[in-house]
């Protein structure tokens, strides 16, 4: 009786085992830092931008576009975006997904990245504006594109931590403020475009007018883990707002051709 | 060989049953509540429903090891009640522990491990606390009937108890006390059974645990998902829960941010350029609804209100006609609009009293509620049964549907029955409205277009049953950046009210997008959507459009547009399967948030019960088999059905029995959020009239089929359906007329309609428990198992039947699945197996 029942617990130790040792590799949760040295992230980088680049191409048509600016795509095949990324998610930092970073934030999917600083026209002697800096990524793709790029984050422990993330990337024209970013910074007004990622009811006024006559603002909307639309407020030369929702991805809401 | 003796000393521990009973009831409701706090709802509902499972499983164990089981009834029964209480908080407290995050599940797998973990850990206390049911009724076969009936009677105590006490307690705390009573009733069951020294010490030792792990500060905290709206708020330097209100119905959090200051004005105006007045933000079980606006003596401080493109509304109204408002649902902002936009009377239906009870006495003097009230009236009670009663015609209803918005933008509405937005409930709305009286609902912008296109739908669904000449001409619809405004007028829209509409427009930048005789040229201005233009689908919907009728274009849009109505409230379900698989392929080019979550997991979630279930139901049969083959079958108990045909035929009863309660309570749970107003009302009233009278007619079940049980069961299921067929038949006619009365009226006369059904619900399973107890006990347990297993699928397969096919089927199908039990129950018994021996407990 006590056979079987040794049997019985046998299987139902190695079951459980096997469940465990799944349950430890699924997510990958600890990679050691040897091992992430030893891959290579260039090759993951490349492959990202590649990945972004058939996606683009499928959403052409409603981003009246064949491709995006190639100084984007070459800003993104640049920044290493594992830096960017807590170390036990560090192995998932080149799939096109988003990334939780703690306090609620996350690292964009890169495809969203790419997209939103298309959206910007970044031009080399651009002044960009960003509120909610997160992990610093956002600004350190716009840091390749542009002269200088402000951004202002919240929580200040986010903020501490992408302030020595870029020091150590060595990327020096980002400066970085922890506050409201409501209120914008007033200091370095105006600015030729602002990228506000995380947004509440009302389009902070104070940013509407720190932005230059001709200027662009983009800003997500949805859940951090699912972009629902993009908004692009422009400014005209006159000083006229017109706003414009871009969804993010190819899809005719109606089958045939109507 | 199977022997179990008989130990006609030993007393049914009654109270211990009563008391777990209520306390698994109470925890499950009690789990809904925490896991609404620190999750979302409707995963709460899904991820409970599973955890039922431990009702399943327990009947599983004790088919497979009964005689060990039975043979140790006091010292497992005990063992069991000490371990609900253990497990109770603990298991919460370790669910936590898992951060399982719903947002991530389409792009993180290990989420979907998570879900199972949260299943399993929450699945335990529920095993430990059914175990000593399962034991019981198993250990006393002969008394199952008053057993099953002091089971639901418990139940219905617990749950009533519980919803009081959530009335004064926070849910955190009366975790905690659930833990302490079940650990009492351990105590109890050992000083009736005069447990030896051992036992004794043991169970001491197990209530000092418990005592131990409560008084540990660890279960005080609630870890909220960081996502949700009052996560991150309370990540601002500074910002502190000023307030926190606990009930039945919702956890009310009031949120003061002193260094930075709260903005929220939903798709403000980019014209405005001013400063928001000061705010505190309002939370419902941590999700944003709302704010509380600090009272300013300069108007100009309410400025923003004209900036809302709800406020179209006020400028279209007549200035010297009278004028009557009523608000749907509390909303400072909302209701200061209406003060401040209009001089007429203002009503406010709102149903949760807690929130009324904040406006009128907690921040009284922050929003001056005395200055307020002269104008305004809160009113306790549902929009529908609201409506229903008032006499009063008026000049315009506001209605909101951005209340749950970051549920919504997940999905997770979907399988939540929405009632104010069904077409009887515009219709509702329609005949309220005076001669000039408008209509404005409000509600944020989904891109491609889902709500608004469905609410557009439903708005001219209506408006062709009002045998109008040119519906077309009554709908008007607006949008910023962010919100959008239907319009509704009783009158035509005059070519006066269009020009304001477009004057407010410009000034405000806000978007035409559909008034009567609208052209192309003049939407898509100021605020332009690139895909979908609403434009052209308002123009399709209206049957505006030249190419392509309306039935068409709905045929072909890509999501469920079709209008909700009372009998398939979802207003939020927009998935179609056509569309699923283009969807999915969507997720990396950044559709993800095209995706609704909630289905699917409905989905899954079903799947999922009917394979474990199937596993628990087989694994009985299965394991004596092998047990058998190794020659190993000293513990494992074999069961003793007299041939396959038996089994098929139990296997049949049991879970046609258990499907059909569970539709049927689901779909009355869901019905009657109707008639009580609230879904935690509705979900109190129904468990409770259901276990109540089916309770009694469990206890009374053996005496009303004394004689020729089959017969008088056929008969009495008979009787079941007819009056379930009148219920069906009138339940439209008899919300009519109940609406108007007083909660206290509309609740006793639901009890006299549905307590006689439930009362003949409880009879078929302690009857076929009781043929089975005559001759065939060991398959007790294994019934018991199929039942519980067929309750947690039948209580996901209601909400999916719901949804497609409506109430009155999964009542009906509820129905049939009781003849078809009746049919069977003649089947579950037969000749003993000459090879097998028996000796039952009341032979």
């Amino acid at each position: 009786m006590y056979g079987y029942f040794g049997l019985y617990s046998l299987r139902s130790c190695l079951f459980f085992c096997l469940c465990f040792c799944l349950l430890l590799i699924s997510p990958l949760p600890v990679i050691s830092q040897e091992y992430s040295d030893a891959l290579s992230w260039k090759t993951l980088r490349q492959n990202m931008v590649l990945a972004i680049e058939e996606d683009v191409a499928s959403t052409v048509h409603y981003i009246n576009k064949e491709h995006l600016d190639p100084r984007v795509m070459q800003a993104m095949s640049q920044v290493p975006r594992h830096e960017f990324v807590p170390l036990p998610l560090r192995l998932l930092s080149y799939k096109n997904r988003p990334l939780a970073i703690g306090y609620g934030q996350t690292i964009s999917q890169p495809f969203i990245v790419a997209l939103m600083t298309d959206l910007l026209n970044p031009k080399p002697e651009h002044r960009v504006l960003e509120i909610g800096t997160g992990s610093g990524y956002q600004a350190a793709i716009l840091a390749q594109l542009v002269k200088k790029v402000y951004s202002i984050e919240i929580i200040q422990p986010l903020a501490d931590a992408a302030g020595k993330r870029l020091d150590k990337l060595k990327i020096n024209n980002i400066k970085i403020l922890s506050a409201d970013g409501f209120y914008g910074w007033q200091e370095f007004a105006l600015f030729d475009a602002i990228i506000v990622t995380a947004v509440g009811g009302q389009i902070p006024p104070p940013l509407l007018q720190q932005l230059k006559p001709g200027g662009r603002m983009v800003l997500p909307v949805g859940d951090p883990f699912s972009v629902q639309y993009l908004l692009l407020v422009e400014k005209s030369q006159k000083g006229e707002l017109t706003s414009r929702q871009v969804l993010p991805v190819r899809f005719v809401p109606l089958t045939g051709q109507h | 060989m199977n022997k179990i003796k008989a130990n006609t000393e030993l007393a049914i521990p009654w109270s211990a049953v009563f008391i777990i009973s209520g306390a698994l009831l109470a925890y499950e409701i009690l789990l809904l509540r925490l896991l609404s706090i620190i999750q979302w709802q409707h995963l709460a509902f899904m991820v409970i429903s599973l955890a039922l499972f431990g009702h399943g499983i327990s009947g599983v164990l004790i088919s497979i090891f009964q005689r060990c089981m039975l043979k140790h009834f006091v010292l497992l029964f005990i063992s069991c009640n000490a371990l609900f209480a253990i497990l109770s908080p603990l298991s919460f407290y370790l669910s936590q522990l898992l951060e399982f995050n719903l947002l991530e599940i389409l792009w993180d797998s290990s989420q979907i491990y998570r879900l199972l973990g949260l299943y399993a850990v929450l699945c335990l206390p529920f095993l430990a606390g059914a175990c000593c049911i399962s034991l019981v009724l198993c250990r006393f076969p002969n008394q199952i009937a008053y057993v099953y009936a002091c089971d639901l009677l418990g139940a219905a105590c617990g749950i009533a108890l519980l919803i009081l006490a959530l009335y004064f307690f926070p849910p955190a705390f009366l975790l905690k006390a659930l833990s302490l009573v079940i650990a009492v009733s351990a105590c109890l069951a050992c000083r009736l059974y005069r447990g030896g020294f051992y036992l004794k010490m043991s169970c001491i030792f197990l209530l000092m645990s418990t005592l131990a792990l409560l008084l540990s500060p660890q279960f005080d905290r609630l870890q909220r998902q960081p996502y949700k709206a009052l996560s991150k708020i309370l990540l601002l330097p500074g910002a502190i829960i000023e307030k926190e209100k606990h009930s039945p119905l919702a956890s009310l959090a009031v949120v003061n941010s002193p260094i930075v200051p709260l903005r929220h004005a939903s798709g403000l105006s980019l014209y405005y350029q001013q400063a928001l007045p000061l705010q505190k933000g309002l939370f419902i079980d941590g999700m944003a609804a709302g704010v509380l606006l600090q009272f300013q003596t300069d108007k100009s401080h309410y400025n923003y209100l004209h900036f809302l493109t709800s406020a179209l509304a006020y400028k279209l109204q007549k200035p010297k006609a009278y004028g009557h408002i009523v608000l749907m649902d509390l909303d400072h902002a909302r209701l200061l609009q209406a003060y401040y936009l209009s001089p007429y009377p203002i009503t406010v239906s709102e149903k949760n009293q807690q929130l009324i009870k904040l406006f009128k006495d907690d921040y009284s003097d922050y929003i001056n509620w005395p200055l307020l009230q002269q104008r305004i009236k809160l009113q306790h009670g549902d929009n529908r049964a609201f409506m229903q009663e008032t006499p009063v015609k008026y000049s315009l209803i506001q209605l909101s549907m951005d209340g749950a918005t970051q549920a919504g933008t997940l999905g997770l509405n979907s399988l939540s029955p929405q009632y104010n937005l069904t077409t009887e409930a515009l219709e509702q709305y329609w005949d309220k409205l005076s001669a000039n009286g408008l209509l404005s609902i409000n509600h944020q912008l989904s891109l491609p277009a889902k709500s608004g296109l469905k609410l557009l739908n439903s708005v001219v669904n209506m408006l062709n049953t009002q045998a109008l000449s040119d519906p077309e001409r009554h709908i008007m619809l607006i949008r910023s950046w962010q919100t959008a405004s239907l319009l509704l007028a009783k009158q035509a829209f005059s070519a006066l009210q269009i020009q304001q509409a477009k004057k407010f427009c410009q000034e405000k930048g806000f978007e035409l997008v559909y008034y009567p005789a609208i052209q192309a040229e003049e939407s898509h201005r100021v605020n332009q959507l690139l895909q979908a233009p609403d434009f052209f689908s308002a123009q399709k919907l209206l049957n505006l459009d030249n190419k392509i009728s309306a039935a068409e274009f709905i045929k072909n849009y890509k999501f469920n547009i079709q209008p909700a109505t009372d009998n398939k409230p979802y207003f939020y379900h927009f998935f179609k399967w056509s569309t699923a698989e283009e969807l999915s392929h969507l997720k990396a080019f950044g559709g993800a948030a095209l995706i609704n979550k909630a289905y699917p997991m409905l989905l899954t979630t079903l799947l999922a019960a009917v394979i474990f279930s199937l596993i628990f139901i087989l694994l009985p049969l299965a394991l004596p088999l092998f047990a058998s083959v190794f020659n190993k079958t000293a513990f494992i108990s074999s069961l003793s059905a007299t041939g396959p045909g038996s089994y098929c035929s139990i296997f049949f009863y049991f879970s046609s029995i258990g499907f059909a309660f569970m539709l049927i309570e689901i779909a009355f749970i869901q019905q009657l959020v109707l008639f009580v107003g609230h879904p935690l009302f509705s979900i109190s009233l129904v468990i409770a009239i259901l276990l109540i009278f089916a309770g009694i007619g469990s206890s009374l079940s053996a005496r009303l089929t004394a004689t020729e049980p089959i017969r008088q069961l056929r008969k009495l299921m008979f009787l079941l359906a007819m009056m379930m067929l009148c219920w069906i038949l009138f339940s439209p006619f008899i919300y009519q007329s109940l609406a108007g009365l007083v909660l206290f009226k509309r609740v006793l006369l639901i009890i006299l309609f549905i307590a006689p059904m439930a009362f003949l619900m409880g009879l078929p399973l302690p009857t076929a428990l009781a043929i089975l107890a005559r001759n065939q006990t060991e398959l007790i347990p294994w019934a018991w198992a199929i039942n519980g297993c067929a309750s947690v699928v039948g209580t996901v397969l209601a909400t999916l039947l719901a949804i497609h096919l409506g109430f009155h089927a999964v009542l009906l199908l509820g129905v049939a699945l009781y003849l078809l039990a009746a049919g069977l129950i003649a089947t579950i018994t037969g000749k003993k197996c000459p090879f097998k021996q028996r000796d039952s407990t009341d032979e």
